[in-house]
């Protein structure tokens, strides 16, 4: 794969530039050519621009199953705006994602022995494409959609031609190019001229021609293209109005320049000294314009992020270093999504049980062997550590036996203090069986209280500082004076039974006192005058 | 009555006016020719090959007489059978019970003819091998703590996990107690026990595990509040809410508390908290009321928007408050230790340890649900009301309660 995109990338810098240029294409096993049956090509040339369909058809004489590779490369100022392919007769059209998802879903369709093919860029002009495996019996048939610009050449502007090779394996290239069944048509300019092999149309009267589409995001997007006088040829000429401009230099004389406006109007090119404004031609809302700025965007900016990358890449549909188009069949993607939700839930099963591992990390217990030891009813948990054990039972007051399951060295599980249960004390058992036979006990109780605390109140001074004393059980969990605006005065437990904090500043509140079941005893209070 | 009456008579998606777990047989006795089983759903008879559900009190642990035949409960009471009648018996001790019988892995509770009684089911003994039998449970778990709707299928949370599905078809999602579920169109909230939050998309077969672990600075909830479309996780100190944006709020008035219920309107948050009452955010200066100003529990547990007459609020041993404007006033309430509030059919449903209630005008009228501890209270789509306690699920249907707005 790497051998393969280096010498791909060497066939791009060696091209012309000026056309789809395909460098070969081969068997992945054993690198042999494909002979080419036909190329069809359909043009359309709308002003400076042209958009161009190619259908490259190739005999598929194996009988095994191949894997077939095409590399190929476009013009600097040309985006690839599509890939397909046929799976015997079924057109499947590629779809634009994230590289790493494409080669992902690729490989695991072709694993199956399955048919997708991938399409990814491998410089700013060169690409790659996998198909595997061909259909035995029906031809390899590789559908390109590009944008690009008309060509300079000497007094004329030539559509750019599609060039492919009739036979080029992955070392050698046995024949010529293959002829092209193309068909030219003009929308915005004068008919296309058919010299020879090639088509053409007359240079433009104006130095300056543009055409301005309006793209989904709301912006209109220019693409034209300049004459430029041969003592300026080698400077870049600057643009009024044009936002974020980018600029292609064909030849000498010529350069390709990109941008976007809020809403089509006049554009102003300054170079050597000149200024030229030109109303760029409308056109009907499309990408083109828009994928050939994003073109040059992604080739010549620096990004900060990946995902920059990605994002901008998959907005404007041109394919960057970090996207790929994916061609599917239908049936093929319904089974690949039907996988894809199994692994899903495999992969969310995984993250689940590592996020239980680290929530258990975080101590609700401290190290006491139920999380409630008083209650007026409930559902509290049993943790306990018992190492070695085999099994492990906690016989509830009610009769009933839980059975501990171990999880991160602990033996847990919940079980419930009914509601209406009385009051008192209630022992609870745990019973571990431990490999050599033997029996390991552990015992505890848990309270039922449902009486609320009461207590008796008094102001203390301690270094002419107001303090309230609370007397009360010890042990409660909470004992504080609440206010009338609402503030809350807490009371430390500072010996068995006694509770002392600063006084509040009002004259009346009220002393709530909770024990550890959470019943709630209640004094009000009065400051002494 | 009434209500008693008309429980679940138009509601499609429910099985049955209630909702039990069997699977645990405590105890198995024989009176004439009928076999009884206790467990923890109630009681249950054979009936040919068939175990049918009694009416009977749940929570079930041993049964004590067949003449009369009498039951005692998981929390000592004991009640008789008395002319198709269930009467209190008295109080009784429990203590657990064991049986050894070889071939079974699980623990056996007791034994009688060919069946077995043990804490995962009934076992019956065919051709000298334990087969389970199958008992006619309509829950996966015990203590449902919650109970949503989504679409045609259930999510039920408990002590033992959370399932999926309906009843007799469930599937287990999680095994972690479940605290609280909340259900938002077609996605449903989950509270666990351990404070962790899930979000889950039954529809597209999604589980998005522990949201706020790794995204949030206290990833720890204990309650799920909504206003408009934005969601309010209470937890440790504060609230996150969960809007176009995510949000955390922790005021220093809420330094370790724990936010146990959030209600919202607009821009206002009320949070309850469970030792420092009730707070109010976002409309001017932070208000707070507690036992020194007139809401007499510093344990909030539950809040309901009941406009017009404003924010219900329930306490864990003072009953039900009603907030309005800045004044808080006690509510005649038939209980005092309230669970769950909850807003339906535009009637205030009152949940409570000991029972769940519908206010009717002024009066108001108790739910079948057997005086058993409200976990979860939960308005479905077909109009019916789910009241989750501590032995299942019991529905009642929008019919039973006639609308006076």
């Amino acid at each position: 794969m790497m051998r393969t995109s280096a010498l791909a990338m060497m066939a791009a810098a060696a091209c012309l530039g000026y056309s789809q240029h395909v460098e070969d294409v081969y068997k992945r096993d054993d690198l042999g050519p494909f002979k080419l049956k036909g190329v069809h090509v359909e043009s359309t040339v709308i002003g400076p621009i042209v958009r161009t369909s190619t259908l490259l058809t190739y005999d598929n004489p194996y009988k095994t199953q191949t894997e077939a590779c095409l590399n190929f490369s476009l013009p600097e100022a040309a985006a690839l705006s599509g890939f397909a392919y046929y799976y015997g007769d079924e057109y499947v059209r590629g779809q634009l994602m994230d590289k790493a998802k494409a080669w992902f879903i690729y490989t695991a369709i072709t694993s199956r022995d399955r048919d997708p093919g991938i399409m990814d860029q491998e410089s700013p002009t060169s690409y790659h494409c996998q198909i595997y495996p061909l259909k035995v019996g029906f031809d390899l048939r590789i559908r390109l959609y590009t944008v690009g610009f008309l060509q300079p050449s000497k007094d004329v502007l030539r559509l750019p031609k599609p060039e492919v090779p009739v036979s080029a394996g992955y070392f050698d290239r046995q024949s010529g190019l293959g002829a092209l069944d193309w068909n030219v048509r003009s929308t915005m300019s004068e008919e296309a001229r058919k010299e020879g092999d090639d088509y053409t149309v007359p240079l433009p009267e104006e130095p300056v021609r543009a055409v301005a589409q309006r793209f989904k995001d709301g912006r209109v997007y220019v693409s034209g293209l300049m004459h430029v006088a041969k003592e300026d040829s080698g400077r870049s000429p600057t643009f009024a109005v044009l936002r974020q401009a980018k600029v292609v230099d064909l030849d000498d004389h010529t350069i390709a320049f990109m941008g976007w406006l809020r809403r089509n109007k006049k554009i102003a090119v300054r170079y050597h000294g000149q200024r030229v404004t030109v109303l760029p031609e409308k056109i009907g809302a499309g990408t083109d314009t828009a994928r050939l700025w994003a073109q040059q965007v992604l080739a010549n900016s620096t990004w900060r992020h990946g995902r920059d990358v990605l994002r901008f890449s998959l907005k404007y549909g041109v394919p960057s270093k970090l996207t790929a188009l994916l061609a599917v069949p239908s049936s093929e993607m319904k089974l690949f999504r039907e996988k894809e939700k199994h692994w899903q839930r495999e992969s969310a099963e995984q993250r689940r049980r590592e996020l239980e591992r680290a929530r258990e990390k975080r101590d609700w217990s401290q190290n006491r062997n139920q999380n409630w030891q008083s209650s007026g009813g409930g559902d509290p948990e049993i943790r306990i550590q018992i190492p070695g054990a085999r099994k492990v039972q906690a016989l509830l007051p009610d009769g009933r036996v839980l059975d501990l399951t171990f999880e991160n060295g602990e033996w847990a599980g919940n079980f419930e203090i009914p509601a209406a249960v009385p009051e008192g004390a209630y022992p609870v058992q745990v019973v571990a069986h431990m490999p050599d036979g033997s029996i390991v006990t552990r015992s505890w109780t848990y309270r039922v209280d449902r009486t609320a605390p009461t207590g008796t109140y008094k102001f203390v001074t301690d270094g002419g500082k107001l303090l309230l004393e609370v007397r009360s059980e010890k042990g409660l969990s909470e004992v504080a004076a609440f206010c009338q605006d609402g503030t809350k005065w807490l009371l430390n437990e500072v010996a068995p039974g006694l509770y002392r904090g600063e006084a509040p500043r009002e004259r009346s509140f009220t002393i709530v006192l909770k024990d550890q079941a959470s019943n709630k005893g209640e004094i009000v209070c009065s400051l002494p005058r | 009555m009434l209500i008693a009456a008309l429980i679940l008579s138009q509601a499609p998606n429910v099985a049955s006016g209630a909702w039990r777990s069997y699977e645990e047989v405590f105890d198995l006795a024989r009176a004439g020719d009928t076999v009884y089983a206790a467990t923890n759903g109630g009681l249950l008879r054979r009936e040919g090959e068939q175990w049918k559900p009694v009416e009977s009190p749940s929570a079930l642990r041993a049964i004590t007489s067949t003449s009369p035949l009498t039951v005692a409960l998981a929390d000592t009471r004991s009640f008789a059978l008395v002319n198709g009648c269930w009467k209190p018996d008295g109080a009784t001790g429990l203590s657990p019970k064991s049986v050894e019988l070889a071939g079974l892995s699980t623990h056996v509770y007791c034994y009688l003819d060919a069946f077995a009684g043990t804490s995962d089911g009934l076992y019956e003994k065919v051709e000298g091998s334990w087969s389970r039998v199958s008992l006619p449970s309509d829950l996966p778990v015990q203590r449902p703590n919650g109970l949503a709707q989504i679409g045609k299928r259930f999510l039920v949370g408990g002590l033992g996990g959370l399932y999926m599905g309906t009843p007799g078809h469930w599937d287990q999602v999680s095994k972690e107690p479940v605290r609280q579920l909340f259900s938002v169109g077609q996605e449903a909230w989950v509270v666990y026990g351990s404070g962790a939050v899930d979000k889950l998309a039954p529809d597209e077969d999604k589980l998005f595990p522990d949201v706020w672990y790794g995204s949030a600075q206290r990833p720890w909830s204990a309650c799920i509040g909504s206003v408009d479309d934005t969601l309010l996780f209470g937890g440790n100190g504060g609230w996150i809410e969960r809007g176009k944006e995510v949000s955390e709020v922790y005021p220093p008035e809420l330094d370790s508390d724990v936010v146990v219920a959030i209600a919202g309107r607009g821009s206002t948050r009320w949070v309850a908290t469970q030792a420092s009452g009730l707070f109010r955010y976002g409309a001017g200066k932070v208000r707070r009321w507690n036992p020194g100003n007139g809401l007499t529990d510093p344990w909030v547990t539950a809040l309901c928007l009941d406009p017009p007459r404003g924010l219900m609020v329930g306490t864990a041993t003072e009953g039900l408050f009603a907030l309005n404007g800045d004044e808080v006033r006690s509510l005649d309430c038939p209980t005092k230790r309230i669970t769950r509030l909850c807003l339906w059919s535009g009637r205030l449903v009152v949940g409570a340890m000991d029972g769940a209630w519908v206010r009717h005008g002024s009066d108001w009228e108790k739910l079948p649900t057997d005086g058993e501890e409200t976990t979860a209270l939960t308005a479905l789509e077909d109009g019916s009301l789910a009241v989750s306690t501590a032995s299942g699920i019991h529905f009642v249907s929008k019919a039973s309660v006639p609308s006076t707005r």
